[in-house]
């Protein structure tokens, strides 16, 4: 994986070398997407390539090797889901389809609609457990392109290995004090209702205090429905693990150690003052927005998903579409041309 | 130790076809799992097809009541078990002999596997193929090779029955010999012959010697006369066998001062035999014998392609070579862009990989050779 923040802050360097501009995280982030995406595509390319030429058996200049551990970090496996008797849904995160196996020893062979016809019909190819079959196509009754194995009669013990999509990257932040974007290191939480995880990130969310009397101190606890040991929230979150602060007999911050899931808009978390042993004279609420939520928020980094030896590769692609961003025809020609020099250097 | 040997049985898996485990109450192990080379089998639907049986202390248990597969090769035992007692699983006969001898062949599934993971790939001949093309091959080759190479020859014991005609074998392709056999277990060659023939169809002719038709419009089929007389003739006739009746008549008496006694002119030697005949009768699918041939009994030898059952779909390992060239050749020949060096190359070693593959399983030992030269008369120094 290669580090989101390095990146940014290599481009950003290299960007304002000569003041000539500057990319905000959004556009970096959006840029970095897309540069992923093509150079992700691009191994498959690149394989295709390498296996057309002979290899040598070394143990670092084997290029084929090279372009597979570069592949192998989306390599996976899944079980699919069953919408009928023999047909089977790949997984959700598929990009391409590898290898279905039978029964964890048994390749089934891919055949298009009209192979099968005429593989099925003849004594000696027609499909066995021994050596199954499977057809790939749209299927009517779900949006997927669905697995039909042949036999019929395999209707379980199916899986598949296959590339898994690659994760967008994301530069994750929030405003500092002078107004300056900071680098959130915390991950991007991918779950559903999953809280923004970071300090004080809840603070503001307080609609009731614990007025009167609390006594100072840190409380932690995960908030879920019904409390446990005091932490309790009116909606179907689980997991949070959350830090309330008490200072001067109010709450002053209240931070978010893991995100949890589950958690909605407008559900409030509320600390018992008896259980809790806060004190006071109201239990302290909390209502979420939409902003303490991922989806919504500047926090949460994810990195490059693409292996480490492409980093020089990932920063000079994304330089030159920065320099398209900030239309400056220099940088385009100096980071394109960088690139195809590297490229040819991989490839002749 | 290395781990690269072939043979994954165990001694008691091969020769007992047995695996015992020990019940352990503390780890509730009432689950044995079969790690022999034979496959298990249940009964399905109320049809008995078990090939194995579970044995607790050596007492029997019932299928489905005390044990029952639950999973491939895995047993597991419902009967009530204690500490140590001893469960064990024992393979049936006959499924205990075809595991006999196994390791003589390579499963059919196998060598397929092994191709497709050894000659094809990329850097090499073959840099992809379909698994369905290889398929095909290896079972054609399986056929080619069963008829004249890998000399699995299948035999049945028969008797003939009054009909004179006995159904053709499920899976048989050609013959290889039939033979009576006498009250000593001796076999006796009864040849095919061409005295006779049974005709395909049998129209039913009107008075002007036109095929009659049914309403239909198709010919209407009557019984062969031919079949007929060929059922009841008399042996003799054909054989010129010596007989009663000529005996009766005369043929040879003293009297004629043995003119003619032993002088049998215009014997025909191919069918002066009392062994019999027999034809295939083709239209319905059956052998049909000789009458001098009605309730003996028969060893009939025949081959069939290698692929009609599950069991059969195995090589000897001494022909594998010769499939592995075949599937070599085969694609090879029927693929597009492949020089016609590499393709004649191929053809080479497939038919000296085929050739090679005869010599080995012809069995021609030299103490065997010695020992029939020696029938011979000839004088043989080794």
């Amino acid at each position: 994986m290669v580090n989101v923040d390095t990146v940014y802050k290599t481009v950003l360097y290299l960007l304002n070398k000569q003041q000539r501009g500057y990319i905000t995280p959004d556009e970096f982030n959006k840029t970095s997407t897309q540069v992923q995406l093509e150079m992700f595509e691009k191994y498959f390319e690149d394989l295709n390539q390498q296996l057309r030429v002979p290899q040598n058996e070394s143990e670092y200049g084997d290029r084929l090797k090279t372009v597979d551990e570069k592949i192998s970090i989306f390599k996976t496996s899944g079980t699919p889901s069953a919408s009928a008797a023999n047909v089977f849904t790949p997984p959700t995160d598929l990009h391409r389809l590898g290898s279905v196996i039978y029964d964890n020893t048994t390749e089934v062979e891919r055949v298009s609609q009209k192979e099968f016809l005429y593989v099925n019909n003849s004594p000696l190819t027609k499909p066995s457990t021994s050596f199954p079959i499977y057809t790939y196509t749209q299927n009517a009754a779900d949006p997927f392109t669905d697995v039909t194995v042949y036999p019929s009669s395999i209707t379980s013990d199916i899986s598949f290995s296959y590339i898994r999509k690659p994760i967008d990257p994301r530069w994750g932040y929030y405003t500092g004090t002078v107004g300056q974007y900071v680098y959130d290191s915390s991950p991007y939480l991918t779950a559903t209702g999953a809280l923004v995880v970071g300090t004080d990130t809840l603070t503001a969310q307080l609609t009731t205090d614990a007025s009167g009397a609390a006594v100072d101190g840190s409380y932690t606890g995960t908030p879920t429905n019904p409390a446990t040991l005091g932490f309790a929230t009116d909606g179907s979150g689980t997991g949070a693990s959350i830090t309330v602060i008490i200072s001067g007999g109010v709450v002053t911050q209240i931070n978010v150690n893991s995100g949890g899931s589950g958690y909605a808009v407008e559900d409030t978390i509320t600390l018992d003052r008896a259980v809790t042993g806060i004190g006071g004279l109201t239990d302290p609420v909390v209502t979420l927005v939409a902003s303490n939520f991922y989806p919504n928020s500047t926090y949460g980094s994810t990195n490059f998903d693409l292996d480490n030896t492409d980093q020089t590769e990932l920063i000079l692609n994304i330089l030159a579409y920065s320099g398209v961003v900030i239309r400056d025809p220099q940088i385009v020609q100096t980071a394109t041309q960088m690139v195809m020099q590297e490229e040819a250097n991989q490839k002749s | 130790m290395a781990d690269i040997g072939l043979l994954t049985e165990t001694a008691s898996q091969y020769y007992a076809g047995e695996q015992t485990q020990v019940y352990d109450a503390i780890a509730v192990n009432n689950v044995i799992t079969w790690t022999g080379d034979t496959l298990l089998i249940a009964t399905v639907s109320s049809t008995s097809i078990t090939n194995y049986a579970i044995y607790i202390n050596n007492v029997l248990q019932i299928e489905n009541t005390d044990y029952s597969l639950t999973a491939t090769n895995e047993v597991t035992v419902t009967a009530a078990l204690v500490n140590n007692d001893v469960i064990k699983l024992r393979i049936l006969v006959p499924a205990l002999w075809n595991n006999y001898g196994s390791y003589e062949y390579t499963p059919l599934t196998e060598v397929i596997n092994n191709f497709m993971m050894t000659y094809t790939g990329t850097g090499k001949l073959i840099p992809s193929v379909k698994r369905t093309d290889v398929i095909f091959h290896a079972k054609r080759g399986m056929q080619e090779l069963s008829f004249d190479t890998l000399k699995s020859i299948k035999s049945q014991e028969l008797t003939i029955p009054d009909s004179l005609s006995l159904i053709i074998p499920q899976d048989y392709v050609n013959y290889v010999r039939m033979s009576w056999v006498d009250e000593l277990g001796v076999k006796h060659i009864i040849y095919p012959t061409t005295l006779t023939s049974n005709p395909y169809t049998v129209p039913i002719q009107d008075a002007l010697g036109v095929p009659t038709q049914d309403s239909l419009g198709d010919n209407l089929e009557g019984t062969s006369l031919t079949n007929e007389r060929w059922a009841t003739a008399n042996d003799y006739k054909i054989s010129g066998a010596y007989t009663n009746q000529m005996y009766n008549a005369g043929v040879y008496n003293w009297t004629w001062e043995k003119v003619v006694y032993g002088a049998r002119y215009g014997l025909n030697p191919s069918t002066s035999q009392i062994n019999g005949w027999f034809t295939i009768d083709e239209r319905e699918g059956k052998f049909s014998f000789s009458s001098n041939l009605k309730g003996l009994l028969i060893i009939l030898e025949y081959v069939s392609d290698g692929l009609s059952i599950d069991l059969d779909m195995k090589i000897p390992k001494m022909a594998e070579e010769a499939i592995y060239m075949h599937i070599m050749y085969s694609l090879l020949a029927g693929r597009l862009g492949v020089p016609e060096h590499i393709v004649q190359r191929y053809k080479k070693d497939r038919r000296a990989a085929i050739r090679n593959a005869k010599i080995r399983l012809s069995n021609i030992k030299l103490d065997q050779f010695v020992q029939i030269m020696r029938n011979k008369s000839k004088w043989i120094k080794h």
